[in-house]
């Protein structure tokens, strides 16, 4: 029986991520797997912070997390903090949990709102979030599954080192029969009917392949310049266009978040990993130029502890391509588009391409791999529907501030895709956000943004009005303090971090935000 | 605290009772009226209807049991429909298939069982693999307890009851949640310059000032002075064909029957069986009749004539939802509009304007509507041409299904027609590619008689309702 032959390009990230997957669930009697990567060329390294759903990827592919947290420097994320965004004195966390509960089957942050509006004393919106009071105090435990318990109400990611990350995936993708090749491509060939043939190497080899995963990172070698997919430029909403990054020595006593600081013309981030720190730039050159930004960067960086390492630096353009899967090629990661890592989704659109490139795996009959319209159809519009979506949200950052500088001036006027500008204006017009049935960012991650931003609905929940605000300003005053108390008697990061090795054994689910989240009956509360 | 009109609902029968019920009470907690203004009845309404696992919801806001509801509507409960097929039969139900909800790779197990060994696949059969499948078909029904809500979505059910008596009992509930009611013969709108929607008055010299108005009516103009349809002379008609027959030994399930260019449905009332036939334009009404006696025996069949319904994408406009129009090109034998009433009157109940006008809140509502409709489409169309939609391709080409945007078909639902119309994916799932055939048959297997075994335990419908009705 002649085996299917899957050909991988690229040795990032992405390349082993699907790699690992690939080899986890392909039956080696029938499949080859071989990927092709060039030293030379080197990687990105996207996607030093994570969300939650690594973990369930790490599963699927059989890595555990002791395992995992020793091999990839990783420590604990719980939040994104973001400061001077939407306002330039703004502080804001964007958490993996819920923020409140349902009060008499009113959303927590509608009674938040009309209780300012009341006047009554209230702590900032995240402030009622068990992540943030745990980020806060730069501790961290495992979350519950017990929906009765606060700890049920949020959900952990990790900050990880991608090389290392990509380095684990090799070991177990190698381990379980994927073949390495070391080489830079110099030709693709196709068949008559547009499907790549195979890959001739600069060496001279040549590389036969039924079904190619173009893991090439910004070049696209395969999607985009061999099959020539157009690309979807959504630079007009999301402006930055370059990035910089440069590693500083490690915390002694890491944050279990990662933060993202505005500057004039973009923002910048900070990773706590548990060898060093990751340190990175992302601006807009049409407002600010490189070496100002570099300057900017290193200055920044002395600030917390330089480690002289050099700066690398990278230019992007924001979009995607139009389809993922062509012919017999699918792209994952960068090849098949960049939104920039402001909300750590990276490697999550890695992970969801491999899983929906699982439920749609194409055959191979008579040595000829099959795709018809109906699998690459429902590929490609799931795929760039996750993208949109995460893209609205990105966008979101941006749009929603009062900040004077030019860039900040052009994000706040900037025209909006009308499936943002839809949401926008519902949550404008009476402070409601609808769920997404597909889509990683559900309205608690929303309103942490807009509420954190400054954004206010129009009016009040009319259904509150004939409401005693007493009762409810009571409930969240004594909600704060159990989260605060609960929050203080947990771990500190660092001793988290030191007994990694005694992993949690909680499941991972499928939500940013936790068990509570996840489950129909969980998160209502009678205020009398 | 500024005082709001009231909210008014007009229109008649049982979506008139239904739309009260779904937002009356939740309204009142809040201080807002809801005022029913009743037109004479309208003859497309259907005798019987059958609600999906909704009704749990809606006997929440009811505060009563579902069993309770259907027993007083003269019905019986539903957990799912028999089909018969042109060539196969088989049964669509509500709860999922399997033992667990979120089993991963259930349904595929299954897929591949059946294609890669059909001298095995015959000793499976895709009903024993639902709880629900196989307590209905073995007429046997329970409730399971809160403490097992994974048995809860296994055997989740609806409801077929009589419209006339579910509209009287949602009338008592809706009295005592504080709706008022008001009967005409016919009414006006009166709107203001901005197409607002301010005062609604009625032949009898009742005027009631309008919050939101909110409109059951299958064909509806509220600007215009018509109340019973009088469609245009152009406007294809449709015809809705009834029978009732006695009632057969008690079975917890609605059954449907393919015809040449139709479906008859059959709902299983109290006092008797109530079949309906939709025929559209341009159906030969004799050559029906035929076929519906031979496959029914029964001769004798009522008519009624009615426009067909044009259908509505953007029924909310302004502070007006015209759910009853919109609701009407849904309203087949094979998907009730109730089902999509009560998709329609907790999204707007979601979205409770407080303000008159909310172009926001609509247009949200219009997309979810749009989305809801296209849904529901496909599903009736996969009953005769599946290879002609999206879903139909995928399934057979993947054995998956489109993701859903709302609930209106639920994911059993889809694979229970979509395996019982004879699709059988091309494509096994590679994330099953490891495992053996012999290992999946033998999963398979376990679950059979697991299911088996759980449903031999639970009591004959007749037992559970004579178990039940001693218990009241």
């Amino acid at each position: 029986m002649l085996k299917q032959r899957i050909v991988i390009l690229g040795g990032g990230t992405a390349g082993w991520m699907a790699a690992a997957a690939l080899s986890r669930f392909l039956p080696s009697q029938q499949y080859s797997i071989c990927l092709v990567e060039s030293e030379q060329i080197g990687t990105v390294g996207v996607g030093e912070a994570t969300i939650p759903h690594i973990r369930h990827f790490n599963q699927w592919v059989g890595i555990e997390e002791a395992e995992f947290m020793q091999a990839t420097g990783a420590t604990y994320k719980l939040a994104i903090r973001f400061q001077g965004w939407g306002t330039a004195n703004s502080d804001y966390y964007h958490p993996f949990g819920v923020s409140g509960d349902m009060l008499n089957d009113l959303p927590f942050h509608q009674v938040w709102w009309w209780l300012q509006q009341q006047h009554q004393p209230t702590y900032p919106f995240d402030h009622y979030s068990f992540a943030v009071q745990l980020a806060q105090q730069k501790r961290f435990r495992f979350p519950s599954t017990d929906i009765a318990d606060v700890a049920s109400s949020f959900n952990y990611a990790y900050q990880l080192d991608a090389g290392k990350y990509a380095m684990l995936l090799r070991q177990h993708a190698t381990a379980q029969g994927v073949s390495r090749i070391e080489g830079k491509v110099q030709q693709v060939l196709q068949q008559p009917n547009g499907d790549i043939s195979e890959l001739v190497l600069e060496q001279g080899m040549r590389l036969k392949g039924d079904f190619f995963i173009d893991c090439s990172g910004f070049s696209a070698l395969l999607i985009g310049q061999t099959l020539q997919t157009p690309f979807e430029n959504w630079q007009q909403w999301l402006p930055c266009d370059r990035a910089l990054a440069m590693p500083s020595a490690a915390d002694v006593d890491p944050a279990p978040y990662t933060l993202s600081k505005t500057m004039a013309a973009g923002w910048r981030w900070r990773i706590p990993l548990q060898h060093r720190t990751g340190n990175g730039l992302v601006y807009a050159s049409a407002f600010l130029a490189d070496d100002a930004a570099e300057q900017h960067l290193v200055q920044e960086v002395n600030e917390t502890g330089f480690a002289g390492a050099s700066i690398k630096a990278l230019r992007f353009t924001t979009g995607r391509r139009q389809q993922s899967w062509r012919h017999n090629c699918v792209a994952i990661g960068l090849a098949a588009g960049f939104l920039e890592p402001l909300e750590s989704t990276s490697l999550h659109l890695i992970q969801l391409a491999l899983e929906k490139l699982l439920l749609y795996f194409p055959v191979h009959t008579a040595g000829q791999s099959i795709v018809s319209t109906s699998e690459r159809d429902a590929f490609n519009d799931q795929m760039a529907t996750e993208y949109q979506r995460v893209r609205d949200f990105l966008i979101l950052h941006y749009k929603v501030n009062t900040r004077s500088e030019p860039f900040w001036q052009y994000c706040a006027h900037m025209s909006l895709p009308d499936s943002l500008q839809q949401r926008l204006a519902l949550f404008q017009e009476s402070g409601q956000l609808v769920a997404y049935r597909q889509g990683l960012f559900q309205p608690a991650s929303w309103l942490a943004v807009l509420l954190g931003q400054g954004a206010r609905p129009n009016e009040t929940d009319f259904r509150l009005q004939a409401a005693a605000s007493a009762p409810y300003s009571a409930w969240l005053q004594q909600y704060y303090q159990h989260l605060k108390m609960q929050a203080g008697q947990s771990p500190s990061h660092r001793q988290a971090l030191d007994n990694s090795s005694r992993s949690s054994n909680a499941p991972p689910v499928h939500s940013l935000y936790g068990y509570r989240e996840a489950s129909a009956a969980g998160g209502r509360v009678c205020v009398r | 605290m500024r005082a709001l009109n009231p909210v008014v609902v007009i229109g008649s029968g049982v979506w008139l009772e239904l739309a009260c019920a779904w937002i009356a009470a939740p309204l009142r907690r809040f201080g807002m009226r809801v005022v029913a203004v009743v037109l004479p009845s309208d003859p497309a309404e259907s005798r019987s209807t059958q609600f999906g696992p909704a009704l749990t919801a809606l006997c929440e806001h009811l505060a009563c049991t579902p069993l309770s509801l259907i027993q007083q509507a003269q019905g019986h409960v539903s957990l799912g429909c028999h089909y018969e097929f042109a060539a196969r039969q088989g049964f669509i139900p509500y709860g999922f298939y399997g033992l667990q909800a979120e089993a991963s790779e259930f349904e595929q197990v299954v897929l591949r069982c059946l294609r890669e060994s059909p001298a095995l696949a015959n000793t499976i059969s895709i009903d024993a693999l639902s709880v629900a499948a196989q307590a209905a078909l073995q007429q046997k029904f329970a409730i399971a307890p809160n403490t097992r809500p994974d048995l809860q979505q296994a055997l989740a059910f609806g409801g077929q009851m009589d419209s006339v008596a579910l509209a009287a009992c949602l009338h008592q509930h809706n009295l005592a949640a504080g709706v008022t009611y008001h009967a005409c013969a016919s009414l006006v709108c009166v709107r203001n310059t901005h197409g607002i929607a301010e005062t609604i008055k009625t032949d009898n010299g009742y005027e009631q000032p309008v919050h939101f108005l909110i409109d059951c009516r299958r064909s509806s103009d509220v600007s215009s002075h018509a109340t019973a349809a009088t469609p245009a002379l152009q406007q294809p008609f449709a015809l809705r064909l009834w029978a009732d027959s006695r009632p057969e030994p008690l079975s917890p399930y609605s059954s449907a029957i393919q015809l040449s260019g139709s479906w008859v449905v059959k709902h299983r009332l109290a006092d008797r069986e109530h079949w309906q036939c939709l025929l559209q334009p341009p159906a030969t009404v004799a050559l029906v009749l035929a076929e519906l006696q031979q496959k029914t025996g029964i001769a004798d069949w009522q008519q009624v004539r009615f426009p067909v319904p044009k259908g509505m994408d953007n029924p909310w406009q302004g502070n007006v939802l015209r759910c009853g129009e919109a609701a009407a090109v849904l309203d087949q034998p094979l998907y009730d509009g109730v089902s999509a009433l009560s998709f329609m009157l907790p999204l707007w109940l979601a979205l409770l304007p407080g303000q008159a006008m909310r172009p926001a809140a609509a247009s949200l509502f219009n997309t979810q509507w749009q989305l809801f409709q296209q849904e529901v489409h496909m599903y009736l169309q996969c009953h005769t041409e599946p290879l002609a939609t999206a879903q139909g391709q995928l399934f057979a080409r993947a054995g998956r299904l489109l993701p859903a945007e709302t609930d209106a078909i639920l994911p059993a639902q889809w694979f229970g027609l979509l395996v019982g119309l004879g699709l059988r994916p091309a494509l096994p799932s590679m994330l099953l590619a490891t495992r053996s055939t012999t290992e999946l048959f033998s999963a398979v297997h376990q679950i059979q008689h697991s299911i088996a075994r759980l449903v031999s335990g639970m009591p004959s419908y007749t037992d559970f309702l004579a178990l039940t009705r001693n218990a009241v």
